[in-house]
């Protein structure tokens, strides 16, 4: 029997070795491991045009205006000069450049003029054979309303243009001045000054000479527009700044401390895009957590859904509670042409979503004035189809305007634009009051025996038919939320009959279900109805039960406009065009906009509702 | 992971101290012998100790396996497949194929196409094939089954998400439309990824399919699967990569060494598209077609094409080895293509002198 310190002993040289074998067998961690510091990354803010993009601009209209076609290369030897004078006078040039409805031809630049590259050599038969014995030299054109390249072979010993190329979807070399640009649209972004510790340096020369500085090729995928990603490295901080020379404006910025500086060309791998940086953008702030939003009396919280669109919560006004939430469930849009033909759209967050039409950009908050008076403000979210405005490519905006009033308004609008011009868009509103107490009235202008001309309540669930009378107000439903015999507030609702901006009449169905436990909405609600029913089975027929619940213990309204689309000239409505305008294209819009106004009438005194 | 990790290296640093301190006030007091005899057990379980840690490092060393570089360019493993013959009776010409992206079709259809106007002439849906929603991949094998996934398109009206980790069959001669199997998902698909199976292949060398799913993924955590598929007697995975989101994929055989008079292929191996970016990556098999290693990635569509952000959807291997890679555009919603983006191929072709493949251009 060993002594007990002799126990102890190798109890504890067990241990030890045990020890050393787990040591041994724990698996030491990846290299890779080491967490590098997330990017950051912001969207660019509405710009204002800098002293540089103001006398670019400015250059761009004097050569409009002298009727060049396109704006040519300074600096140039005298062969290379003669080649891209050669290609501008081209007569096909002229053919297959598009002028707008304001007289101005699409923005054409000559990006280089450069000898020929193998590839133009290839086939000794075509049409650069004679190149083999003659000076040609190959025009590179950016058509910024198209989108595309141009490319002339030019012989200049013949002085004669050879051929013609166009090609989209390709990344152009770009010459030095839109080279300056770009770091000048950059410097004076408010975001890169941000990255770079708060101040930018005063000018393009002091920027590159303080940093290292190059100039990295990038995707604008869903403008399609010619974007280019000046980058910088300052100390350990490195930036990415996308900038669109079309509509010549910072896009959006992303940076990171990634330690010691390295060479550029280790950037040039990590350049984001528009898409990525957007939806990376988008995604962390709006997609993963509420935002508060507190202005002018009201406070609630905003997010975007998976499939539900941009959702409000906790609505209160002067510390009252108003909406538990509102969102917007579907669109459905259907063709009165082909029967059974239409979609059922979600909107919501661009990536890990059901969403078929998705968000571009954030958020955003815009004051409502009048008589330059701020009297309450927009919290609005736009939505669209990568091939927005082609046919049969969609774009919805949601909004929900507050006022200092107390009013508000849920609201979706459709801008276009669909398969054909007889399309009617039916989105999906869903509203619910906050907490418990609330008595609904429909107003009638019938008399029978079993309601009163007014307001009568409406006690049980049910769906009211579309286009239905509302009184000298125009409120067609009365919300009034009663404790203890007393009433706390309480709105009229009152739909569009073509009061509001953008709209001709809401024609709604308007639905009062019981307030309801999972699956009925009060969490993300996949496709609700089917696109294309043109009465009141839009969806939220469903909730109704039967028999039909009593509405006493918290009632959700669900309102469903509906809008007809017209092509018509100087009569469009839910539609989109793309025009041609100072050069480049941008979509004319004719937004079609429904949602009720909730108008709080805590302040009158509100008629109590008739018993039938 | 890494803070994980450097807890649990924490405790045994703490451990270790503590065992030491005893040491030298306990040999003190032993005996020679049993301080000889306890020395040397310690000493053994001291090497055991290293020792393990040593085949520990070199397991590790193991798993990070050598990149495995092609040696020569790819043939495909999907020759012989064979068309179906439930076509017979129906008038259908040479320019049958079958199709499950009829925008007024639900299901997967049988369909022609009138050759000068491009227009569909003839369809035809076996009462079966509408039942189960929206479809996207399919393939055929040997004997002219045919093998269909389901995925949402626009919306979930027809494919709710739990219904969507499964595989279908269509008989070769009858027909008929039914479940083959519910493969494994690491969470249902939801309103969030309402997607899971992504891309079907066929492998004649194994008779089996491979399935690429991202059911479960999230935004930051790809928990997406590639798994093979053994059809015979039943559908069941026999085979699967975890943690990876895969999109289209074929299997394919390169390099050929003699074998007791026979052409044998040297290297065995699976195209990966990833769902997340344009990479497509290359998995090892074994000689019996198991997945060896983790895929290492071979080639990028990124920054090609009209768009410059597609992802592969489909890989065709060419008879002399050349990829043409479907690109689309995905991420993880149900945004459509637009017609401007729509079937953008990609070719690469392969370089003999510098053994890799080499893009070529993008048709669409």
């Amino acid at each position: 029997m060993p002594p007990p310190h002799q126990k102890r002993f190798q109890k504890r040289a067990c241990l030890f070795a045990l020890l050393a074998v787990l040591a041994g067998c724990e698996p030491k961690p990846a290299a890779d491991a080491a967490q590098l510091p997330l990017p950051k990354q912001v969207l660019a803010e509405q710009q204002v045009d800098s002293a540089e993009v103001l006398q670019y601009r400015k250059i761009l209209q004097t050569s409009q205006s002298s009727g060049a076609l396109a704006l040519p290369l300074a600096h140039l030897n005298s062969a290379a000069a003669a080649a891209q004078t050669l290609a501008l006078a081209h007569p096909i040039l002229q053919e297959r450049l598009a002028v707008g409805s304001d007289g101005a031809r699409a923005r054409v630049e000559v990006l280089s003029v450069d000898k020929l590259r193998e590839s133009d050599l290839l086939d000794a038969s075509g049409p650069h054979a004679a190149c083999k014995t003659s000076d040609c030299l190959r025009v590179d054109l950016y058509d910024f309303a198209g989108s595309r390249m141009l490319s002339a072979v030019v012989d200049v010993t013949a002085k004669k243009v050879l051929s013609w190329r166009a090609v989209i979807g390709q990344q152009p070399e770009i010459p030095d001045r839109l080279t300056q640009l770009a770091i000048a649209i950059a410097r004076n972004s408010p975001e890169v000054k941000e990255a770079l510790g708060g101040a930018a340096p005063e000018s393009v020369e002091v920027l590159m000479a303080n940093t290292k500085t190059a100039l990295n090729g990038t995707r604008c995928e869903r403008s399609q527009h010619l974007c280019v990603a000046p980058t910088f490295v300052q100390g350990n901080v490195a930036i990415w700044a996308i900038v669109d020379l079309t509509d010549l404006k910072l896009v959006g910025v992303q940076w990171t401390e990634h330690g010691q500086a390295g060479p550029l060309s280790d950037l040039a791998a990590k350049v984001p895009s528009e898409q990525s940086l957007s939806d990376a953008v988008i995604m962390e702030k709006y997609c993963e957590r509420n935002t508060a939003l507190a202005r002018l009396g009201w406070r609630l919280d905003y997010m975007l859904t998976a499939s539900d669109g941009l959702q409000i919560s906790g609505v209160q006004f002067n510390e009252r509670e108003v909406l538990t939430s509102a969102k917007l469930v579907d669109w459905h849009v259907s063709y009165s042409k082909r029967e059974g033909f239409g979609y059922a759209d979600a909107i919501g967050c661009p990536s890990f979503s059901s969403a078929a039409v998705i968000p571009f950009e954030a958020p955003k908050i815009i004051e409502i004035k009048e008589a330059e008076r701020v009297i309450g403000f927009r919290l609005q979210q736009e939505f669209r189809s990568l091939g927005w405005p082609g046919p049969c490519n969609y774009s919805y905006r949601q909004s929900y305007d507050f006022y200092a009033d107390g009013r508000f308004r849920p609201s979706a609008a459709s801008i276009g634009a669909g398969c054909g011009d007889d399309g009617t868009y039916r989105p999906l509103l869903r509203i619910e009051p906050a907490g418990s107490g609330w008595a609904l009235q429909e107003f009638s202008t019938i008399q029978t025996p079993a309601r009163v001309a007014g307001f009568n309540a409406v006690t049980h669930e049910r769906w009211f038919d579309a286009d239905g009378a509302v009184d000298k107000s125009g409120a067609r439903f009365r919300l009034l939320q009663d404790q203890s015999s007393q009433t706390l507030q309480g709105f009229d609702i009152v739909p569009g009959r073509g009061q509001f901006a953008d709209s001709r009449g809401d024609f709604e169905y308007v639905y009062a279900t019981a307030k309801a436990a999972a699956g009925e909405g009060s969490d993300e609600l996949p496709t609700l109805g089917s696109c294309c029913n043109t009465d009141h089975k839009q969806g939220p027929e469903q909730f109704i039960n039967e028999p039909a619940q009593s509405l006493d213990q918290g009632l959700v309204l669900w309102y469903v406009p509906q809008m007809k689309n017209e092509l018509t000239p100087g009569r469009e409505y839910c539609w989109a065009n793309p025009v041609l305008e100072n050069g480049v294209v941008n979509p004319k819009l004719y937004p079609c906009e429904a949602g009720p106004m909730f108008v709080p009438i805590a302040d009158r005194k509100a008629a109590p509702a008739s018993a039938p | 992971m890494s803070k994980k990790k450097s807890r649990k290296s924490a405790n045994i640093e703490h451990a270790k101290p503590e065992a030491l301190a005893t040491l030298p006030s306990a040999s003190v007091r032993l005996k020679p012998s049993l301080t000889l005899r306890t020395a040397a057990l310690l000493t053994l379980m001291l090497l055991a100790g290293i020792a393990s840690g040593f085949i520990a490092w070199r397991s590790q060393q193991a798993s990070i396996e050598p990149a495995f570089s092609l040696q020569g360019p790819l043939n495909a493993r999907n020759s012989c497949r064979r068309p179906p013959t439930f076509f017979a009776g129906k008038g259908f010409g040479r320019g049958v194929s079958l199709s499950t992206s009829e925008r007024d079709l639900i299901g997967i259809a049988a369909v022609e196409f009138d050759p000068n106007s491009k227009q569909r002439s003839r369809y035809w849906q076996h009462p079966s094939w509408s039942k189960f929603g929206q479809l996207s991949s399919f393939t055929l094998d040997r004997q002219g089954d045919v093998y269909v996934i389901p995925a949402p398109r626009v919306n979930l009206a027809d494919n709710p998400p739990a219904l969507q980790n499964r595989l279908y069959r269509i008989e070769a001669s009858s027909g008929e439309m039914q479940l083959a199997l519910e493969f494994p998902v690491a969470a249902s698909a939801s309103a969030r990824n309402p997607y899971a199976g992504m891309a079907l292949s066929y492998d004649c060398d194994t008779h089996s399919l491979w399935l690429t799913s991202v059911a479960g993924s999230e935004p930051k955590r790809q928990r997406g699967k590639v798994m093979r598929i053994q059809l015979d007697p039943i559908a069941k995975i026999v085979d699967q990569l975890d943690d990876f989101d895969g999109f289209g994929l074929a299997p394919f055989n390169s390099g050929a060494t003699l074998q007791a008079g026979a052409h044998k292929p040297s290297q065995q191996g699976l195209l990966i598209a990833s769902a997340r970016q344009g990479k497509i990556m290359l998995q090892a098999l074994n000689s019996e077609g198991r997945l060896q290693g983790r895929p290492t990635e071979l080639l990028s569509i990124a920054g090609l094409g009209p768009v410059g952000n597609d992802r592969v959807r489909k890989i065709d291997i060419g008879s002399h080895g050349e990829l043409l890679l479907h690109g689309t555009p995905f991420n993880f919603n149900l945004a459509q293509p637009s017609a401007q983006h729509a079937a953008v191929k990609y070719r690469f072709a392969w370089n003999a002198q510098k053994n890799e493949y080499d893009f070529v251009d993008w048709v669409q």
